[in-house]
């Protein structure tokens, strides 16, 4: 018999998580939130194709009237245009593509980094575990849009290029900065767990320190890692949201929620044309929100000490 | 307990250093050559060159940050050296001012916008986190807890964006002349304009804010609520208030202090979105100006601020943490 079979959390346990998860109506509702987002962002060029628009066309002949204000509806826009005549509908099609993408990236690369660090300092505790800890609280301590500020100014090439892909620079700021939560999770199961008898017995039995980090302690972290990536991924998505808003993320001409809600306001076009500023705002806050109940009610489920 | 306060006094003092060594060398490595950007725009490099070595920028980075810890030329008549008393950050080039001077001034509007908004936040969710807890599942808390949601999926950029939208575009086009753009008033100039300047900032932060605490509240108050000490009052006959108020609430406090002292430690160290917004001259827009216009020595100095506020905040929280479970033992 090995480990696996007598580990409480599956296959058992998955399966009736997955029920208990079902009859969540709460759970459910944001289930719905997010698959509708994911099916909205892949469908994104093919609703363009539709329309006709390209997230990056301009239509300054049709878009944008006599005395340059965007319109508010009409051939074919359905929630207007830009200052430059772009469609925003389409574009905030597009920004859901990036903050997705820029989101589970970001929040999965922390992960990596956070297990890695977690299974180390937890496993192996002495010095460490207290070099490891003193690189927590160095993270901790960073003020991260400033550092973010920092980095871009160090991407910036002459001429107004930029060294590296914004986006690659935005995954990077957002991992480095939010990796510790799951570092903290890990060292906790694992210090737990290293403790239980099927683990002392495979180090009894002398079992190489890898596989039994690898094989007995890994997969008892599973449930916490993914109920924190579940957490961390809204907070993340927040997060890109706010580099570009700042100047220091994603880049025009691609299309990023925190992007156009900054373009909205710097042009102030929003004052004859509210969809500008509205309808970013509005999917940010329904991208995270689904985020959030999904999160919390799989929290409620899965981690154990959590309840309600 | 005194020893327990030295090695946790010796570990921020470790770890105040490993932030000020990163954050110096990404600053020497992100903004290449200040002197550079210091010299007029068509400056032959001679031109620049005397100004780098006028300004000890020529310097390897070790020996320059020798000079950022320990002192070296004074810039301008501007000691540097942090570990000097009394201690400098050094010399802000764009500025031409001392940058610890720099800090110092903004300091009172970050402070404003910081304390004002804790005290909101804390009030506001610590009256509804526990009366949520009166009938779980009920009405009220079922209602608290969906507006928590919402508002926790709120940036904090975004409700400031809309707030300056609906309170100050809208109301002023609609004749309401209650709220200001932006900007900012000492509070000994006039207590009154003080607070009309910060309540669209402070707004901004506590809906967030209140997003998160309110359920922490909830949630550390329904878990002490099982335990004896909270029966043992019920059975002697103290009513509902009394218990959550003086009882459970007093019980669940270290998940909220640990909680409060860091999202509080990270708006004192520069709430950057809200001051940027809100045109609030305090510690966070300076940095972001020093960080667009490359003024290196500036944005080491408010690192260095918000790590140091960050930590020495943290560590007093859990110092009280710690002499209240002493207490109670």
């Amino acid at each position: 018999m090995t480990a696996d079979t007598i580990s409480p959390s599956r296959p058992t346990g998955t399966a009736l998580v997955l029920r208990h998860l079902r009859r969540d109506r709460t759970f459910v509702a944001g289930a719905v939130i997010v698959a509708l987002l994911v099916a909205l962002a892949l469908l994104a060029p093919v609703i363009a194709a539709v329309v006709g628009h390209g997230p990056d066309a301009q239509f300054p002949d049709i878009a944008i009237d006599e005395s340059g204000i965007p319109i508010t509806g009409g051939h074919g826009f359905l929630l207007g245009a830009d200052a430059l005549g772009r469609d925003v509908f389409i574009r905030v099609l597009y920004g859901a593509r990036v903050s997705l993408v820029i989101g589970v990236v970001s929040t999965t690369a922390a992960m990596l980094i956070g297990v890695a660090v977690g299974l180390v300092a937890g496993y192996w505790r002495g010095w460490a575990d207290a070099v490891l800890s003193e690189v927590t609280n160095v993270t901790l301590a960073f003020p991260m849009l400033l550092t973010a500020l920092s980095i871009a100014a160090l991407n910036r090439a002459p001429g107004g290029s930029t060294y590296v892909s914004p986006p690659v620079v935005v995954v990077v700021i957002i991992s480095l900065f939010s990796w510790t939560y799951f570092a903290r999770v890990v060292r906790g199961v694992v210090i737990d767990v290293t403790n239980a008898n099927y683990v002392k017995a495979a180090i009894g039995a002398g079992s190489p320190s890898s596989w039994i980090v690898l094989r007995e302690i890994l997969p008892n972290t599973a449930p916490s890692v993914i109920v924190y990536w579940a957490v961390q991924l809204p907070t993340n998505i927040m997060a890109e949201a706010t580099l570009s808003y700042l100047g220091v993320g994603i880049r025009t001409p691609q299309a990023s929620w925190g992007l156009m809600i900054s373009e909205a306001q710097t042009s102030g076009l929003y004052v004859a044309q509210p969809m500008m500023l509205i309808a970013p705002c509005l999917a940010l806050f329904v991208t995270v929100l689904g985020f959030n109940i999904v999160s919390t009610r799989l929290r409620a489920h899965l981690d154990p000490d959590k309840k309600g | 307990m005194t020893r327990s306060i030295g090695v946790r006094a010796l570990r921020m003092l470790l770890t105040i250093l490993l932030v000020t060594l990163v954050a110096f060398l990404l600053t020497k490595v992100a903004y290449a050559n200040p002197a550079r950007s210091l010299a007029p725009e068509n400056a032959s490099p001679e031109t620049v060159a005397q100004i780098a070595a006028s300004l000890g920028l020529d310097e390897p980075w070790w020996v320059q940050l020798r000079y950022f810890l320990f002192g070296g030329p004074a810039i301008k008549g501007v000691r540097t050296g942090l570990f000097t008393v009394p201690p400098s950050l050094g010399y802000s080039f764009r500025e031409q001012r001392p940058v610890l001077d720099l800090i110092l001034e903004k300091i009172p509007v970050t402070a404003s916008l910081a304390i004002g908004a804790l005290v909101i936040w804390m009030t506001i969710s610590i009256l509804s986190g526990v009366l949520a807890t009166r009938r779980p599942q009920g009405l009220f808390d079922r209602a608290s807890s969906t507006v928590s949601y919402a508002l926790l999926s709120l940036p904090v950029f975004v409700t400031g964006v809309l707030l300056l939208y609906f309170g100050y575009y809208r109301l002023t086009l609609a004749g309401i002349d209650v709220f200001p753009s932006g900007g900012y008033v000492p509070l000994t100039e006039s207590p009154g304009q003080w607070a009309r300047h910060l309540v669209l900032p402070w707004l901004t932060l506590v809906l967030y804010e209140v997003g998160v605490f309110q359920r922490v509240v909830r949630g550390a108050v329904l878990d002490v609520s099982s335990y004896d000490f909270i029966r043992t009052a019920r059975a002697k006959g103290a009513g509902w208030w009394r218990v959550s108020f003086g009882h459970a609430l007093p019980g669940a406090l270290t998940p909220i202090l640990t909680l409060a002292g860091i999202e509080f430690a990270s708006i004192l160290g520069g709430a950057i979105v809200t001051e940027q917004i809100f045109g609030l001259d305090g510690v966070g827009r300076l940095a972001v100006r020093a960080a667009l216009t490359g003024d290196g020595p500036v944005v080491i100095g408010c690192t260095l601020f918000a790590a140091v506020v960050f930590v020495v905040i943290t560590a007093a929280v859990d110092i009280v943490i710690d002499v209240r479970a002493r207490r109670a033992r």
